[in-house]
């Protein structure tokens, strides 16, 4: 096995596993914030992407007009499906989790119902933000967008950091997450809080899209594979802390990388899930300890 | 300052508060006495919006605030330390303090945050000993203490405390009384639930006696502090559990 082989795999490992970061993020703070575990994160990524298509390639918008109009179009939906379905969902006291978890799986298929009206059935790709020269790196090579996607990544986890520790917007997330009979009475709005972290993750969810679809192709039903993706990354880091569903996206991308060299190519997609099943398995009670009224 | 009219509450078809009509002045501390189960957590819980009347009317300064949600309660001065003090354990001491600064509306209410900061630093230092370190690491009795200065930190008209003496050693019950009583002065009505009755009737200026989601008894603080049946079924008890837990008083 040369050196070169495994610096390609671990690299392009790496730029999945970013990918696979961003969505557990979204999964993440939505969870925390509200309790819910959105499975129709999915949806967003791949609507991100298929705005973007209208956007850049059907009308030509600028990338960074388009971009910008992508993210805000996925952000009002991910808006509207809180407070017309999720809000009035949760308000009904003592509804279980498991029902508002069914409920998204609901909602997810109706966006991807939405998704073939509007985008059709064909598979989308978008032109890569700054070419699809490939950089060479001690004999391994990469594409510009996987350097858009790692510096994304960092972005994201920085502005993420900062939003947690330095504002009071942030805090008022982390109070309502620990305990939201407590926040409210400290003034803060936990419905608006609730609100908040739905619009974030469905924002993380649209800029992943917007990162992979120019090295991946999109369509209207790829969501929900791309959602458990994120799904299993936010499970491997605990369901907790933001640092550990980096921390997961990266290892499951790595996990999957390396699968194709054992000859598991055909199976990258089962990789995921075995690891989601051990997960399960062994730590059921850990991912979904925290259930709610 | 607030009152309630007739309060019921119910969770489910249990009944918990039947036709609870109390007071409180500015600076009067007003104690609720009661049993395990008497709806004392309940009262506080519906007229911080917590939980939701089916009738009755809460109002504050003749505003009836009864039926707004919590936050908003909040933010209209009425301050609530919940029971088991529920302080952000991941949270910072400093950041518990700030959050509790959501609930101040206005330009003026802003600007006195650093003098009130060290108000309640004042009140209790070891809080500005330990203002950097996570809410979870403080003792039981910081932790009230903190649950206490991040009630006042709303800068409230009516400060609500339930049960601020459970589970702390009988020298820490007298420093939390203690403070309970300065904090009078500040022009705040002061609205305890204690089941040490006995603690909390030697603050109060007055006192109701709750029961099965009733008034049953109400009076002065001294007045209820003789009363016979008062004696009998809370002070015996109280009493009792405070020489268990301090037998070389």
């Amino acid at each position: 096995m040369s050196p070169d082989i495994l610096l390609q795999i671990t690299l392009s490992g790496i730029t999945t596993g970013a990918i696979y970061a961003i969505i557990a993020l979204g999964f993440i703070i939505i969870f925390k914030v509200s309790g819910v575990i959105n499975l129709a994160q999915g949806e967003f990524v791949i609507l991100g992407g298929l705005a973007m298509v209208t956007f850049q390639a059907s009308l030509k918008w600028p990338l960074p007009v388009a971009f910008l109009s992508s993210v805000v179009v996925v952000v009002a939906l991910g808006i509207l499906i809180e407070r017309l379905a999720i809000t009035p969902a949760r308000r009904a006291r003592g509804a279980p989790l498991a029902r508002i978890l069914i409920m998204t799986i609901g909602l997810s298929t109706f966006i991807k119902g939405g998704a073939s009206i509007i985008w059709g059935k064909d598979q989308y790709y978008l032109p890569h933000f700054t070419g699809d020269k490939p950089i060479f790196i001690f004999g391994a090579t990469m594409l510009p967008q996987h350097i858009w996607i790692l510096g994304f990544t960092v972005l994201i986890a920085l502005a993420l950091a900062l939003l947690f520790s330095r504002t009071s917007l942030g805090k008022a997330m982390l109070a309502t997450a620990e305990n939201p009979d407590a926040a409210a009475l400290m003034g803060i709005n936990v419905n608006l809080i609730v609100l908040v972290s739905f619009a974030l993750g469905a924002g993380l969810g649209a800029i992943a899209g917007l990162l992979v679809t120019p090295i991946t192709f999109t369509g209207y039903d790829r969501g929900t594979m791309i959602g458990l993706k994120g799904f299993v990354a936010a499970s491997m880091g605990g369901m907790g802390s933001t640092t550990w569903a980096i921390l997961g996206g990266l290892a499951l991308g790595l996990a999957e990388a390396f699968s194709t060299l054992v000859g598991f190519g055909e199976l990258k997609d089962a990789t995921s899930f075995m690891i989601l099943m051990v997960i399960l398995f062994f730590m059921s009670r850990g991912v979904f300890a925290r259930a709610r009224t | 300052m607030i009152r309630t009219e007739n309060l019921c509450t119910s969770y489910g078809y249990v009944e918990v508060l039947k036709n609870v009509s109390i007071e409180v002045k500015t600076n009067e501390i007003v104690a609720i006495i009661g049993a395990n189960g008497a709806g004392k957590s309940t009262l506080l819980r519906t007229i911080s919006g917590l939980v939701k009347p089916r009738e009755g009317k809460v109002y504050l300064e003749s505003q009836a605030v009864s039926g707004h949600p919590a936050y908003r309660i909040a933010r209209s001065g009425v301050s609530l330390v919940p029971e088991g003090r529920q302080i952000f354990a991941s949270l910072s001491v400093l950041d518990n303090l700030m959050l509790a600064t959501n609930a101040r509306r206005g330009k003026e209410a802003r600007l006195t945050i650093d003098e009130d900061l060290e108000r309640v630093f004042t009140l209790f230092p070891v809080l500005r000993e330990r203002k950097g370190q996570h809410g979870g690491t403080l003792s039981g009795g910081q932790q009230q203490m903190l649950a206490i200065a991040r009630g006042l930190m709303s800068r409230p008209k009516v400060l609500m405390l339930d049960e601020p003496s459970l589970g702390l050693a009988p020298i820490l019950v007298d420093e939390v009384m203690k403070v309970i009583q300065d904090l009078r002065k500040q022009n705040l009505a002061i609205l305890l639930v204690e089941q040490n009755a006995a603690a909390a009737l030697q603050i109060a200026d007055r006192g109701y006696v709750l029961e099965t989601g009733r008034v049953v008894l109400q009076g002065g603080g001294k007045e209820l502090l003789n009363n016979e049946s008062v004696k009998d079924h809370y002070l015996g008890s109280a009493a009792f559990s405070i020489n268990q837990g301090n037998p070389n008083r």
